[in-house]
């Protein structure tokens, strides 16, 4: 069991993605797993079969827990016995591990790279993620060159292959990531009354995972009717949530054809869910406050120019391909931060460690309340057109629930643009394990003093809570100027 | 569409989208949406953004402000297509 973010001391395994058998390559998704703040898929670390599952779905284990056993395959192929299988690379749990960055292992850099050619056959593509679309894929025989990614980051979704492969349009539930286009044509799922059925209810299939009977009793979903996108068809809580948008017998308020809905939180009821999210944020704060000597430093900065440059370039733009002002924000904090590395990464265990990449945490307020800091990585190097893709599609995602593990233990510095919500400026915590924050306050008109004249311009507080065991306020200084250059100069962002 | 009732409807049907744990229909037509539903600038730009593509007109920037409550966007919408139609 992974830590997924500071103060996180368990995790309830919800669902397994894979079964024993199974080949994963290093950044597949392999389970959905409840977190005090979220619902999060988790990543597997490396290449290899899956051997043993160690951990029942619906089972809450410690931070620490080894979670499944891979073996490379080879061995699981001729001789199981004779070779001992790797385990998955965890924490120990002797170690502080709520302070962990991440995990020892460095999370995934990117979707597994593409080879040439795979050993046994397997469908290979550095465009599927996911073992579910890579089943998918094998199975239904579909030339993967021929894919069309519509996943973030191109990456090849479920959607995209039954589409495919042209039965999209049949009663098959929409993948969540698809379902913005299959929206429309789940209204075939019938809708049982609650109580009809009992936990033991076989899909189509005839499997489906504790949790996803669960959901579809509290969702009166009829887990039958539905194709399972599991190891062999079993249904999975993606297929109940796929199929959640049926109409109901008193629908009052019309569905919406176009834009996706959100998921409605999965397991926890929505009002329990808020205290436990409080708890966990508690103990963040808590360790961050106990644990960080931090320095405040704040700057105002006239982004007058810059949102004028902004107006202009989204002027004759379809609202749909705006920018907001926050990625420039970001990717001028990511450009300051090449310069000063030691404000990007972490304090552990009395020395600091550089981030391997500028991966921006962005906080996000959940309407549920408390909040989740998912990171966009390697901002430096991204367009602001890329950025402001991966900002809407990361606050979709961490409202949704559908955050992946690495997203919430990448980041090496964290930005919060709690101005939106109208304070001037923030002072704010650190997250543990990281060095440094970034505080984004209000855009307010000011009187403001322009060539000795006194003019009124729009500006932005930035305020920097740096560790001072790391950095000293000289750096952070430094580095406030060099963020505030950066922003007064749109064009070369 | 273009009845101030159905861009009321249309306008609801766009917030519970977006917020979806808020019954849009109880927001005072009057008040400030951000602060009704809590939304965020990425929130407001996704309403317009949705609210454009549903009924095909542009709503440049600068009139954002104009759809900040339940009652300034249907009067801004009914104008905009009706100037789209003449």
């Amino acid at each position: 069991m992974p830590s997924l973010g500071a103060g996180m001391e368990s995790g309830r395994l919800l669902e397994w993605y894979v079964r024993p058998g199974d080949h994963v390559r290093r950044g597949d998704l392999i389970a959905l797993v409840e977190t005090d703040k979220a619902n999060i898929e988790v990543e597997v670390f490396q290449d290899g079969v899956v051997e043993e599952l160690l951990v029942e779905e619906g089972e809450k284990v410690p931070v620490g827990t080894v979670l499944a056993r891979l073996g490379s395959g080879v061995a699981a192929a001729e001789d199981t016995a004779a070779e001992a299988p790797e385990q998955v690379p965890e924490p120990s749990p002797a170690e502080p591990s709520p302070a962990e960055p991440a995990s020892p292992e460095p999370p995934p850099a990117e979707a597994p790279p593409a080879e040439p050619a795979s050993p046994d056959g397997e469908v290979v593509d550095a465009r599927i993620v996911s073992p579910l679309v890579r089943r998918l894929v094998e199975q239904s025989g579909v030339d993967v060159s021929q894919l069309r990614g519509t996943g973030p980051g191109g990456v090849i979704t479920r959607h995209d292959v039954e589409e495919a492969v042209g039965r999209a349009a049949t009663a098959a539930p929409a993948h969540a990531d698809g379902a913005e286009e299959g929206g429309g044509e789940q209204a075939a799922t019938p809708v049982t009354p609650p109580g009809h059925h009992d936990d033991a209810i076989p899909s189509r299939s005839g499997r489906s995972s504790p949790y996803a009977r669960r959901l579809a009793h509290e969702r009166g979903v009829d887990p039958a009717t539905l194709t399972g996108s599991g190891p062999e068809g079993a249904v999975l809580a993606r297929d109940v949530t796929a199929a959640r948008k049926a109409p109901e017998p008193d629908a009052s308020t019309p569905e919406l054809a176009g834009p996706p809905s959100r998921p409605e939180p999965r397991f926890t009821p929505a009002a329990e869910r808020a205290d436990v999210m409080r708890r966990a944020i508690a103990r963040a704060m808590e360790q961050a406050n106990r644990d960080i000597p931090h320095y405040h430093l704040g700057e105002t900065v006239d982004v007058e120019e810059t949102l004028r440059w902004v107006s202009e370039t989204n002027a004759g733009r379809p609202p749909a391909r705006r920018l907001l002002p926050a990625v420039l924000v970001l990717k001028a904090t990511a450009l300051a931060l090449k310069d000063h590395r030691d404000l990007n990464g972490y304090w552990i265990d009395g020395t600091f460690r550089a981030g391997a990449g500028i991966h921006l945490g962005v906080a996000i307020s959940l309407r549920q309340g408390g909040l989740l800091a998912p990171a966009i990585r390697d901002v430096d190097g991204r367009s602001l057109d890329d950025l402001m893709e991966a900002l809407k599609d990361l606050v979709e995602r961490t409202r949704s629930g559908g955050l992946r593990g690495s997203e919430l233990t990448d980041p090496t510095f964290t930005v919060s643009n709690l101005g939106d919500s109208g304070v001037e400026s923030i002072h704010g915590l650190i997250t543990p394990p990281q060095v440094a924050f970034l505080g984004v306050g209000r855009i307010t008109p000011r009187p403001w003093a322009v060539d000795g004249m006194l003019a009124v311009r729009r500006t932005v507080y930035l305020g920097l809570a740096g560790d001072h065991r790391a950095s000293d306020g000289r750096r952070g200084a430094h580095f406030l100027g060099a963020i505030a250059t950066r922003l007064t100069r749109p064009e070369t962002l | 569409m273009n009845t101030p009732q159905e861009l009321r409807e249309l306008v609801f049907e766009v917030l519970s989208g977006i917020a979806p744990e808020a019954d849009p229909t109880t927001v005072d037509p009057s008040a400030d949406l951000r602060d009704e539903l809590d939304l965020d600038s990425m929130d407001e730009l996704n309403m317009i953004t949705r609210v454009s593509e549903r009924l095909a007109i542009d709503v440049p920037e600068e009139d954002y402000q104009r759809m900040r409550t339940v009652d300034g966007a249907v009067d801004y919408l009914a104008t905009r297509l009706a100037t789209r139609r003449t």
